[in-house]
């Protein structure tokens, strides 16, 4: 039976899963690389793991609310990511979601405490 | 530099070919960034446990190329239950099946450490190939399916709160009809249980004069228990049905009842007084269960007929509140 420990860490985990990519699509309105979007949303104090942050980009990509490019920077070459169009439209929608959300949540959290 | 494109390598042939390039170029940078903030924090020198350390911290190059494929499940979560209950559906009926053909077999004279052996193997087989064929029909479905088809339903098709008899004891009992069935038309025959004690029990006159009524209750009766699997939902078609069954079984046991004499013992090495008190007693058994058995009929009729009047009622009711 899995302890309090592992059932926080997987809700946890569930909780940061959905939001990470509304954050990374926010830090997005900037173009960056993987290494510097993963130090910038760092900054932000959100932590996300290379593994995940690559594959997540590529996808992201496939979707079409990322475009990307290759550019050389410091003597290497970077690939570049910032919001497509439809990209940007879907990050207002989706902010405008999470406002909702998080009124009510703050709204029902409130109200039990 | 050697351990890293060994690791690039890795993932590569995990990787779809029309991708590889492009991802194994980034993560060759994300790795070169890595190694240099390696180096830097080590004053330019890095040794090749740092960068085995440095790529396990990174993950397994299977764990790596699957995030970038995207892990499509074989049953995902929306087709996972119908999976489930079909697959149990299908083991249950397949375990059934089996259970009842080496039931038929074991009363049929063949030798019965041929049919368990033959049963054991054969039933392990086939509950493996179901659940590999069902799981392979499901896992088409969430694959090339639409499995939203699935999930739409519409609650007036669901199954009455109070559906009587359950799917699986109907299923054995139409099984156990069947056998019974092909036995009284001669189709197969069982074997002779009793011990060779130079005794012979043959069935008196009756039954074959009440030969088609029984074989008439028998077919009434499957016919029923297959109305009932593929229409659940028509309750008190299904109630009517098995009190009509009740009755008919009652109606055509009278005639045998009244006939007095069931069985007819005979033997050779039997003197006949002893011969006429196992008469008597096989007589006497058989007047007791055959009247049990309307007597619980009638019961049983009467308890049907009674569910369908309660059933009624409360639809009136419901309809004039």
């Amino acid at each position: 039976m899995p302890d309090q420990t592992d059932i926080f860490e997987a809700l946890r985990l569930e909780l940061r899963r959905g939001s990470l990519i509304l954050a990374v699509l926010g830090q997005l309105r900037r173009e960056h690389y993987g290494y510097t979007l993963r130090h910038a949303l760092a900054d932000c104090g959100l932590e996300i793991d290379e593994g995940a942050l690559y594959p997540m980009l590529r996808r992201l990509e496939s979707q079409g609310l990322l475009t990307s490019e290759w550019r050389a920077e410091d003597k290497r070459n970077k690939r570049f990511y910032s919001l497509s169009p439809l990209g940007a439209e879907t990050l207002a929608r989706l902010i405008a979601e999470w406002r909702r959300l998080d009124q009510s949540l703050t709204t029902i959290l409130n109200e039990e405490a | 530099m050697d351990l890293i494109e060994r690791y690039l390598a890795a993932i590569g042939r995990e990787l779809p070919e029309r991708d590889r390039a492009d991802i194994l170029a980034e993560l060759r940078e994300v790795l070169m960034d890595k190694l240099d903030a390696l180096k830097a924090a080590s004053t330019g020198k890095v040794s090749s446990a740092d960068v085995e350390a440095m790529l396990i911290g990174y993950g397994h190059p299977l764990t790596i190329a699957a995030r970038y494929r995207g892990s499509p499940s074989l049953i995902g979560p929306e087709v996972f239950p119908f999976w489930w209950k079909t697959l149990r559906m299908a083991l249950i009926v397949v375990a059934i099946g089996y259970c009842a053909l080496a039931g038929v077999a074991l009363f049929s004279g063949r030798n019965e450490h041929m049919v368990i052996r033959d049963a054991t193997a054969s039933i392990q087989t086939t509950l493996v190939f179901t659940f590999g064929a069902v799981t392979l029909v499901f896992a088409a479905i969430e694959r090339f399916g639409k499995p939203g088809m699935l999930t739409r339903w519409k609650p007036r098709n669901l199954p009455p709160k109070d559906r009587g008899m359950h799917p699986a004891e109907r299923l054995v009992e139409t099984l156990f009809s069947v056998a019974f069935l092909l036995w009284w038309v001669g189709l197969i025959h069982f074997r002779n249980w009793m011990p060779d004690v130079g005794l012979k029990l043959d069935l008196a006159p009756v039954w074959a004069a009440n030969f088609w009524s029984i074989l008439g209750y028998f077919v009434f009766e499957i016919a029923g228990n297959l109305f009932a699997l593929a229409q659940p939902r028509r309750v008190a078609v299904n109630r009517a049905l098995r009190m009509t069954k009740y009755l008919l079984g009652a109606a055509v046991l009278s005639p045998v009842f009244e006939a007095g004499h069931w069985l007819e013992v005979s033997g050779l090495h039997i003197p006949p007084h002893a011969q006429a008190i196992l008469q008597t007693n096989m007589d006497l058994g058989m007047k007791v269960g055959i009247g049990m058995t309307i007597l619980i009929m009638l019961c049983m009729a009467g308890a049907e007929g009674w569910r369908l009047w309660k059933r009624r009622r409360t639809a009136a009711v419901g309809v004039l509140a």
